[in-house]
Parts: C-alpha cells; sequence; structure tokens
C-alpha cells in the first residue's frame, strides 16, 4: 500500500502536468482546425476550379500520410526551411493542419446535404452569395455536423499524444517518464488512460449542450 | 395593361439546354405591369426552367432576357456574358420575386425572421421598421399567430402563405410562382391561391406556373400553354382553354378538363 501511494504520489503530479499540456494544445489545435476547416470547405464548394484544386490537395495530402509521419516531417523539415519553432509550435500547427483536413471535409459533406432550395430562395430574394453561406447554410450545416465534429475533436486530443515523439511535455510524453521513475507502468497507463477519457468527456459534454441548444427545434 | 406601354418583362429568342438536351428551345414574350400570367403544359414542357431562367436561377444559353432595364444574355454567345449575367441578376432579383413549389423557408429561423431577414440584410432596414412591415404582411396572409413558430411546425399551405409573405417583404414589382401549389394537401391549396387571388386584385404582376386550370381561368389576364421548350398558345383564358389552335393543347386539354 505505501508502494502505491509512492507511485501515485510521484506520477501523478507529473501526469497532470502533462495533462495541462495536452488541454493547451487540443483547445488551441481544435480552434485552429475549426477556422482552417471552414477555410478549406469554402474552398472546396468554390466555383473557382483552382481553388477547390488547392483544397482538395491539401485535403488528400493531409488525411492520406500518417499523422506521425506529418509530424516528423514538420519536425524535420520546418527547420531545414529556415523556419524554426518550437516543438510545441510545430505539435500544434500539425495537429491543426491535420484536423482542418478532416473538419473541411465534414464540413463540405455537410453543406452539400442542405436541399438546394434553401439557398435558392436566398438568391432570389437578392442575398449575396457569401451571405447565404453565413446566415443560411452555415447555420443548418453546423447543428448537423456537431456529433461528426465532436468525434473528429476527439479524435484531436487522443492524436497529440503523438506529439510527444517531437519531445513535446504533454501527457503521454510524461506518462512515459512517470514510468521511467517509478517502474509500475501498468498503474501508469490507467491514470493516463482515465485522464484522457475524462478529457474527451468533457468535449462530449460541451457538444451534447451545443447539439441541445441548437435541436431547440428538430429540423 | 395596355400593349402599348413598354414590357416589364421582355424575352426575345431565349433557348436553353443542358449538354445535349434542349429544354427551352426558342421563348418570345413580352409580360406587361399588372398582367397576370398563367404558364400551362404537361411535366418536361420547360415550364419551370423558363420561370428560374427569368431571375438567373438557371443560366441561359442564348436569345435575351430585359427586366426593368436589365438584360440577361445567352451565355454561349460572348464569354463575358457570365458576369455580366451575375451583375444584371442581382439588380434584377431586387425587383422580382420569386414563391417555390417546396416553399423554402429557412427552418433555422422563426417565421418572423424569415421574413425580415432580406428587408434587414439586403435593405438595411432597421429591425423595428422591418418587422412591423412583416407583421402587416403576415397578417394579409393569415399567419401573424404564428409569428414565433419554426417553419417545421407549420402546415404546407401556411408555410406557403409565408413564403408569399417573405417575398412580398422585398417590395418586388413581380412575382414569379413555381407551382406553388403542387407539394401541398388539397385542402390546404385554396388559402394559398385565395392569398394569390388577393395579390392579382392588387394588381401585382404574377407568373404562375401551375397546374391549377381553375385557378388560371378564373384569376390570369393572359395563359400560356408551353410543350416541347416552346410556348405553342398564348392568350386570354378563354382563347385558350376554349379555343386551342394547336392539337397539342387540344388533347392535353380533353385530358385534364374532361375528368
Amino acid at each position: 500500500m505505501n508502494d502505491f501511494i509512492h507511485v501515485a504520489s510521484i506520477s501523478l503530479p507529473m501526469l497532470l502536468q502533462g495533462l495541462s499540456l495536452t488541454v493547451e494544445i487540443s483547445v488551441l489545435s481544435i480552434i485552429f482546425a475549426f477556422i482552417g476547416g471552414l477555410l478549406v470547405g469554402y474552398m472546396c464548394i468554390s466555383p473557382n476550379k483552382l481553388v477547390e484544386g488547392i483544397a482538395r490537395v491539401f485535403i488528400k495530402i493531409f488525411r492520406c500520410t500518417p499523422f506521425m509521419v506529418q509530424v516528423y516531417l514538420a519536425y524535420y523539415g520546418l527547420p531545414s526551411l529556415g523556419i524554426n519553432v518550437s516543438a510545441f509550435g510545430t505539435g500544434v500547427l500539425i495537429l491543426s493542419l491535420y484536423t482542418s483536413a478532416y473538419a473541411a471535409v465534414i464540413l463540405e459533406s455537410g453543406v452539400k446535404a442542405i436541399p438546394k432550395g434553401q439557398y435558392e430562395a436566398a438568391a432570389a430574394l437578392g442575398m449575396p452569395r457569401l451571405k447565404i453561406l453565413c446566415r443560411i447554410i452555415l447555420p443548418q450545416t453546423i447543428r448537423m455536423i456537431v456529433p461528426s465534429l465532436t468525434g473528429q475533436f476527439v479524435q484531436t486530443v487522443k492524436d497529440s499524444s503523438i506529439l510527444s515523439i517531437i519531445t513535446v511535455a504533454e501527457m503521454t510524453m510524461m506518462t512515459k517518464e512517470a514510468i521511467g521513475i517509478t517502474f509500475s507502468p501498468l498503474f501508469v497507463y490507467i491514470c493516463a488512460g482515465v485522464l484522457y477519457w475524462a478529457l474527451n468527456l468533457v468535449i462530449e459534454f460541451i457538444s451534447g449542450r451545443i447539439e441541445k441548444k441548437y435541436n431547440r427545434v428538430r429540423i | 395593361m395596355a400593349d402599348t406601354q413598354t414590357p416589364i418583362i421582355s424575352v426575345k429568342n431565349m433557348a436553353k439546354s443542358y449538354g445535349e438536351l434542349a429544354v427551352l428551345r426558342k421563348i418570345d414574350i413580352d409580360i406587361y405591369k399588372g398582367q397576370v400570367v398563367s404558364v400551362i403544359g404537361p411535366s418536361g414542357s420547360g415550364k419551370s426552367t423558363f420561370l428560374r431562367c427569368l431571375n438567373y436561377l438557371e443560366e441561359i444559353t442564348s436569345g435575351e432576357i430585359c427586366i426593368d432595364g436589365q438584360t440577361i444574355r445567352g451565355i454561349s454567345e460572348a464569354k463575358e456574358n457570365k458576369k455580366l449575367n451575375e451583375k444584371a441578376a442581382r439588380e434584377i432579383r431586387k425587383n422580382v420575386g420569386m414563391v417555390f413549389q417546396q416553399f423554402n423557408l429557412w427552418p433555422h429561423k422563426t417565421v418572423l425572421e424569415n421574413v425580415i431577414e432580406c428587408p434587414m440584410q439586403i435593405k438595411k432596414i432597421k429591425k423595428e421598421d422591418a418587422v412591423r412591415t412583416a407583421m402587416e404582411l403576415l397578417k394579409k396572409v393569415g399567419m401573424d399567430g404564428k409569428a414565433d413558430a419554426y417553419p417545421p411546425q407549420l402546415s404546407g399551405g401556411q408555410q406557403q402563405r409565408v413564403a408569399i409573405a417573405r417575398t412580398l417583404a422585398m417590395n418586388p414589382e413581380v412575382i414569379l410562382f413555381d407551382e406553388p401549389t403542387s407539394a401541398l394537401d388539397p385542402e390546404f391549396v385554396g388559402e394559398v391561391l385565395d392569398v394569390m387571388k388577393g395579390l392579382a386584385k392588387a394588381g401585382m404582376t404574377m407568373i404562375v406556373v401551375t397546374h391549377e386550370m381553375g385557378f388560371a381561368s378564373e384569376v390570369s389576364d393572359r395563359v400560356c400553354f408551353m410543350d416541347g421548350g416552346y410556348v405553342i398558345e398564348d392568350g386570354t383564358p378563354e382563347e385558350v382553354f376554349k379555343n386551342p389552335k394547336s392539337d397539342r393543347a387540344k388533347q392535353f386539354f380533353s385530358k385534364i378538363l374532361n375528368v
């Protein structure tokens, strides 16, 4: 029992320290990915074929290569291009880009599911395209895709663990370090798992509230 | 509707095709202020496409449409027409409203919000003024009691009446109706037609694509019968229904009028 308390007293503070960085990375990446997803999604539905093409290539690159490869490429690639960013910055950047590719696809499919008449009614009344997208199409799209976006953002939290490979001291890296000190992998991994789980429960709770707010009227 | 005045809508030589498929072959028609024109004809004759071309929801392949001094031209004729058309369409849409078969109310906004959206967003009218006008219009279509309801909570007839109010809120000179009663349960058709009759009496210029022959013959000044991408009959309801010139129209009326 004393052993257990000893292991916990060493590893838990380390895990919590890692957790705070995981939260920071996740929140930043989710915000950037949402903005990036909107932008890339908007490019996907552009009438300009070149703009659409750029968005499609972006999505293809980030969806069709392993996240770990992207992380390493960014970590070693950016400095060789003369761009010096901290490991934390690189991590947030690559996780944001990776997630925004998925968010863009979710958004695009949501927009395409809105009946064409919704757009036409606004256009026939003289509304300009961007205004139609922002005021008529996007609000209907968002409420429809909240569940899939939530799934993607939960995935973002989990993917942040991969950033441990480029020395970002987030929770998974701290888990490994705590194991190195305590030699109790089972206990420490259980704790880390529970903390990830709790963090994602929070995201799902928030998403549930958003869904509830939007779905006062079923459409 | 003196024929000497300049037409509010003038369509010349208009054709529309989707690739190989020609939907409208050659349309020439002038429509004057205050006219109520019913466009009838079999499915696939191009009625709805014709209507949708008028406010540029569809591009036209060749020919031209003049509305209020703005011109939409066939995109096959010159490359820059597309850009020019978009500009003209923005002006045209300010004066030409449209009511759809599927109502197309915005489900995330209340009835009142649907009606005030465009006056506020496009005409920059102050909210209190927009709301006052909207409530008057909703009263006119008998929907003022449902101002705070969401569209999915309403019947089809109610939704269509709100959609008419939403169009009226932009104060259009012409309203295009694309089969406004075709998606309605039979019991709700009357209430929508009543609102439309009221508008016709008040002098609104209306072009109505419809299968309601009763409405076409009672309310409209003019009936156009379309088939195969042409307007093949164009005259008063009396002329078109009683003495159609073409065999195709005779055949069509004999099928639908004697049931």
